[in-house]
């Protein structure tokens, strides 16, 4: 008896026994092996699609017992092939071209793919009796140019025994959350208006206890304990200016800040025809209470909410068209012939780049920029386009420098007088990633993540910066501020994050500092941290 | 202790009989008496409180972490509380209305409310809610747990499992007119549904004692797409670990040999066509050689029924030939499919009531898994011819909701089924079909007789299997194209669909007896006092 993995040695068959002829005969084949162990996979689900024709040419096949897959009768063109199995991180976009070979081919490329983890744990109440239905949220804790992010990773829902168990995760940082149950079920009546907590007992993300996880591990033991403690609730009132009306329809969200974290917290409600809104569940803390038109996207509001020991009223959110931001250009000491011309001011949320709109505006000839319309939010403020050398160095309110590259639109006051400062000292960084501690080490240059970081206690311009390396290892940073920096390199698969404090702490023995002063072009050889995927 | 609990329970099943409810038929209709239980004994007059317990076997014992929910007729929640380490709930305040009480847990249901054997209780508390100890007794449910793995024992993710009462079991919940939105968890209706993790491996909780047919599906980019149903039998607190379920595990076989029997000449194009048995649609073709033979190169493991096609000449025209089932267990080299002994069916279809419509829609269907065959006649020429049937048993359906099968008569006999002995050779039947539907309707009242009962539900149970039906908000409830015949009929304030199923639940309303005759093309009135 013989057992077909799948259809997919049949489809191969049935187009091999076609024959030469006229038909296509090219051939996309593999192996798939467990990136930890080294193991063949066996059921691999396989995806191929013609990615350099304009058709619909796709096939699927899945690896048989020893981890192998074939394509035949492939006709010729550049394909993308997908590879996804449960319980392993999916593999995709990879390139591939078919040759000719009809036979077995014992240069088949290896495809590895990395077993994902899980966290699991029980869901109890205070007196610890199991809930079951609570609902679980893990969020993964990122590092990026511009600080610490949360974003959603997995959810689940605890079973009748109050078991939880969160998988499909990629090595890295979690936060686990527990929510009360649904609303609507007995469970989640009674816990109705309960407020979210993190593990391990916190309802302040910047204080919960990052859940490590590696490759093809399972974080158990994470227990969550959901209690009825007080909770407070955000209610108030939306107008549309636009519309003159109330804003019926409109969605009103929470977001907890916390500590430089902001969490997307699910309690969202839509304004009722009187334009009132009422959120429940929120524990003390700093929130965001953002506003959204469904119909108009670039059409939202924001206020910032405190809540202490009480539930907050009559909070009035105006719709409003946005406001004016006008500013000027300053040049700072700029080389003969700088103009600012093809130089864009770009505007994106600090807290919610994922819900609230961008803005952007050419810089004039006369080096004035007018950006209409900006709802009210605090932007991260940039200048595109600017030639070598030169970066934004500072920005200017009534003559005030502002501690950082940032602005806050208020709901009802037009931002003038903005002053964006522009130096031209930047300086270069130039240099090769060497695998090893050094070029004697040994090792030749490998495809590998360079992160830049400040050092602490700088100016507020100095901004961390990644760059990938080349394929001969060489990396480069122009416009670069004048400071001390730390450098940090990473094979480009690896996902540990070095932007993470930690991270850089655990990596200092292959950090190297430079310090950079106005214009000043410095090579650097980098040793690659041989950080464990 | 435990001995005392159940013994208070038992004493707290006596009920009071009402008298019988007077009422109003309009046309040929009758009624039997309906009991109506007893509302709670007023014991104290404390607010609303009392014990949830767990009844395993013949022992009641305290069940914690239960949430016993107040609700308004109308469904809607009033408060939650839930029971400590001793069983014990309190509402410490109510709103002076009719209150429906009752309790869960998931993994778990509910199998007497104060007393009686249901899952819910309903308070007066429109003057007084003084009520004594309202207790609830739960059962665990049945755990179903397992893996599903694909033909080299990976497992699959995002594979729905979904569990529902097979029909005729206790827990069976396939009404006709039942909406689909009561069907949803095991606690209402004994169905339940779960995903499996990353690892295939899934778990439903809270299952009722019964028959259930268990049913797994890939998700859309799962591969393989393929649905396997398997019958599963649970039992009260039961743990069922380790189910394996195999999706794409089928083994698959090279089958090759020689078409006989068939006529054959040069320049015919033949293909030969495999039709999985289960209903699958799965099938599989291939042509045939000038030495007759043909070649299938993987074909998975099961049976199938065959057939041959000749084509001949331009513009084609083709012979279908049946052939004998096969079934394919391995590779099989020099098979040889001959044309089947097939039988043939004729007869006629009398309208025997009602109003003859356009045409007749009607389906033979195998009941040995042979498919099934759709045809057509109209009133005026009812006479019909099916051929190439493979000799087995069958049963004749309406495939139109315009008219239903009296019953069949084959040769002499006639037979009150619609079942159909088909043997090769021919054979005559005659169907009989009737379009004289009637409709039942009236008001259910409240226990006392007083007011109209808000959404209660109604169920009849007879010549038209069963029917479940929710009346509306005044407590008029229609159903609408009954198949004429005796029926039993009862009304309940609140009910689990599931429940209707159970002959328990008609006895404990005392509707067991309760018949009503329903004449062909009538409407029937009947007024019904709900049982609490």
């Amino acid at each position: 008896m013989r057992r077909l993995a799948a259809l997919t040695l049949a489809a191969a068959a049935l187009w091999a026994a076609e024959g030469p002829g006229d038909k296509p005969n090219g051939r996309i084949s593999g192996l798939v092996r467990s990136a930890t162990t080294g193991e063949p996979l066996k059921s691999v689900l396989t995806s191929l699609r013609l990615s350099s024709a304009n058709t619909k040419f796709t096939r699927t096949a899945m690896s048989g017992p020893g981890g192998g897959f074939a394509f035949l009768g492939l006709p010729e063109g550049e394909y993308e092939l997908t590879l996804r199995k449960s319980g392993y991180r999916t593999l995709t976009a990879v390139t591939a071209r078919p040759n000719s070979h009809t036979g077995p081919d014992r240069s088949d490329p290896v495809f590895q793919l990395q077993p994902t983890g899980a966290v699991s744990g029980r869901v109890l109440d205070s007196e610890g009796e199991p809930v079951p239905e609570a609902r679980v949220k893990v969020y993964a804790l990122g590092y990026g140019e511009t600080g610490a992010w949360v974003g959603v990773a997995a959810r689940s829902e605890s079973n009748d025994l109050g078991e939880y168990r969160v998988h499909s995760l990629p090595a890295g940082k979690y936060l686990v959350q527990v929510q009360p149950p649904r609303p609507g079920t007995p469970a989640g009546e009674f816990y109705a208006g309960t407020a979210a907590v993190y593990y391990p007992r916190t309802s302040a993300p910047s204080q919960a206890l990052p859940v490590t996880v590696g490759w093809g591990h399972e974080v158990s033991g994470i227990d969550l304990e959901l209690s009825r403690k007080a909770a407070y609730s955000v209610s108030g009132s939306v107008w549309d200016q636009t519309e003159g009306e109330p804003c019926f329809g409109c969605q009103v969200s929470a977001h907890q800040i916390d500590d430089g974290l902001v969490v997307d917290l699910p309690e969202r409600t839509i304004v009722s025809p009187e334009g009132l809104f009422e959120l429940h569940g929120l524990s003390p803390g700093d929130y965001k209470i953002l506003v959204r038109h469904l119909d108009i996207d670039d059409r939202t509001a924001q206020r910032r909410v405190a809540i202490t020991n009480r539930s907050l009223e009559n909070i009035a959110i105006t719709l409003g068209p946005g406001q004016p931001v006008w500013g000027e250009i300053v040049l700072e000491d700029p080389p003969d012939g700088v103009e600012p011309t093809d130089w864009t001011v770009y505007f994106s949320s600090v807290l919610l780049p994922s819900w609230a709109p961008d803005a952007e505006a050419e810089v004039e000839a006369t080096s004035q920029f007018r950006l209409e319309g900006v709802p009210a939010e605090t932007y991260r403020f940039e200048i595109l386009g600017l030639p070598s050398g030169a970066y934004l160095k500072a920005l200017q309110l009534a003559g005030q420098r502002l501690p950082a590259l940032e602005l806050e639109v208020f709901e009802h006051t037009p931002l003038l007088g903005v002053q964006a400062v522009i130096a031209f000292d930047g300086a270069t960084i130039t240099g090769h990633v060497r695998q090893g501690r050094s070029q004697s080490a040994g090792g030749g240059p490998i495809k590998a993540r360079v992160a830049l970081i400040p050092n602490p206690n700088q100016a507020a311009h100095l901004k961390a910066a990644t760059a990938e390396t080349m394929p001969d290892g060489s990396f480069s940073f122009d416009s670069v501020p004048p400071g001390a920096y730390t450098l940090y390199a990473a094979p480009s698969t690896n996902t540990v994050q070095l932007m993470d404090p930690a991270v850089q702490n655990a990596l200092q023995s292959f950090a190297r500092a430079v310090d950079l002063d106005p214009m000043q072009s410095v090579t650097v050889e980098l040793p690659l941290a041989p950080t464990a995927n | 202790m435990h001995d005392d609990g159940l013994q208070r329970h038992e004493a707290s099943r006596s009920r009071l009989v009402f008298p019988m409810r007077a009422v109003l038929p309009v046309s040929r209709c009758l009624l039997l008496p309906l009991l109506v239980a007893a509302p709670l004994s007023a014991l104290s007059s404390a607010a609303p409180h009392g014990t949830v317990y767990l009844h395993d076997g013949a022992v009641l014992s305290p069940l914690s972490g239960v949430y016993v929910t107040a609700k308004s007729l109308q469904g809607r929640l009033l408060k939650t509380a839930r029971t400590d380490d001793g069983g014990r709930y309190l509402f410490a305040e109510l709103p002076p209305q009719r209150i429906v009480l009752s309790s869960s847990r998931s993994g778990y249901y509910t199998d007497r409310a104060a007393g009686r054997s249901d899952s819910q209780v309903i308070l007066d508390c429109s003057s007084n809610c003084a009520q004594g100890s309202i207790d609830f007794e739960m059962i665990r449910g049945a755990v179903v747990s397992g893996q599903v793995l694909d033909g080299l024992r990976e497992p699959i993710d995002r594979v729905r499992i979904s569990a529902r009462p097979a029909a005729g079991s206790s827990g069976d919940s396939a009404f006709r007119r039942l909406p689909r939105s009561q069907l949803s968890s095991p606690t209402t209706t004994g169905a339940a549904q779960a995903t499996t993790d990353e690892r295939g491996r899934f778990r439903l909780a809270g299952l009722r004692p019964g028959v259930y047919r268990l049913t797994a599906q890939a998700s859309a980019s799962n591969s393989p797409r393929e649905t396997r149903t398997i019958e599963l039998e649970v039992h009260d607190g039961e743990l069922i670990d380790g189910l394996t379920i195999t999706l794409g595990s089928r083994a698959v076989f090279e089958v090759s040999g020689v078409l006989s029997g068939v006529s054959i000449a040069p320049g015919d194009r033949v293909r030969v066509r495999l039709e999985e048995e289960s209903g699958s649609r799965r099938s599989f073709s291939a042509s045939v050689t000038g030495a007759a033979a043909f070649r299938f190169p993987a074909v998975g493991e099961g049976r199938y029924l065959a057939s041959a096609t000749v084509s001949k000449g331009s513009p084609a025209r083709s012979t279908r030939t049946v052939l004998d089932p096969i079934d394919v267990r391995g590779d099989t080299a020099g098979m040889v499919l001959r044309p089947a002994a097939t039988g043939s069916v004729m007869g006629v279809v009398e309208l025997q009531g009602g109003t003859a419509p356009p045409q007749f829609r009607l389906r033979l269907v195998s009941n040995d898994g042979l498919g099934a065959r759709l045809f057509s006649i109209k009133p005026e020429d009812p006479r019909f011819e099916l051929h190439d049937l493979l000799p087995g048993s069958y049963r004749i359906e309406a495939a139109s909701s315009l008219f239903y099968v009296k019953g069949v008569r084959q040769g002499a006999d006639l037979a009150s089924a619609s079942d159909v002995a088909v043997s090769s050779g021919s054979q005559r039947l005659s169907i009989a079909v009737a379009a004289d539907y009637s409709h039942v309707y009236g008001t259910i009242r409240e226990p006392s007789g007083r007011r109209p009962l808000p959404h209660p539900w109604a169920a009849v149970d007879g010549a038209d299997g069963k029917v479940l039906v929710k009346a509306d908000q005044q407590g008029r409830f229609v159903f609408g194209k009954i198949v004429p015949g005796e029926y039993r009929i009862c009304a309940w304030a609140d009910i689990q669909p599931y429940e209707v199923e159970d002959e328990a639940s008609w006895e404990a309303a005392g509707c067991a007896e309760n018949l009503i005759q329903v004449p062909p093309d009538s409407q029937v009135e009947i007024d019904l006092r709900a049982v609490p």
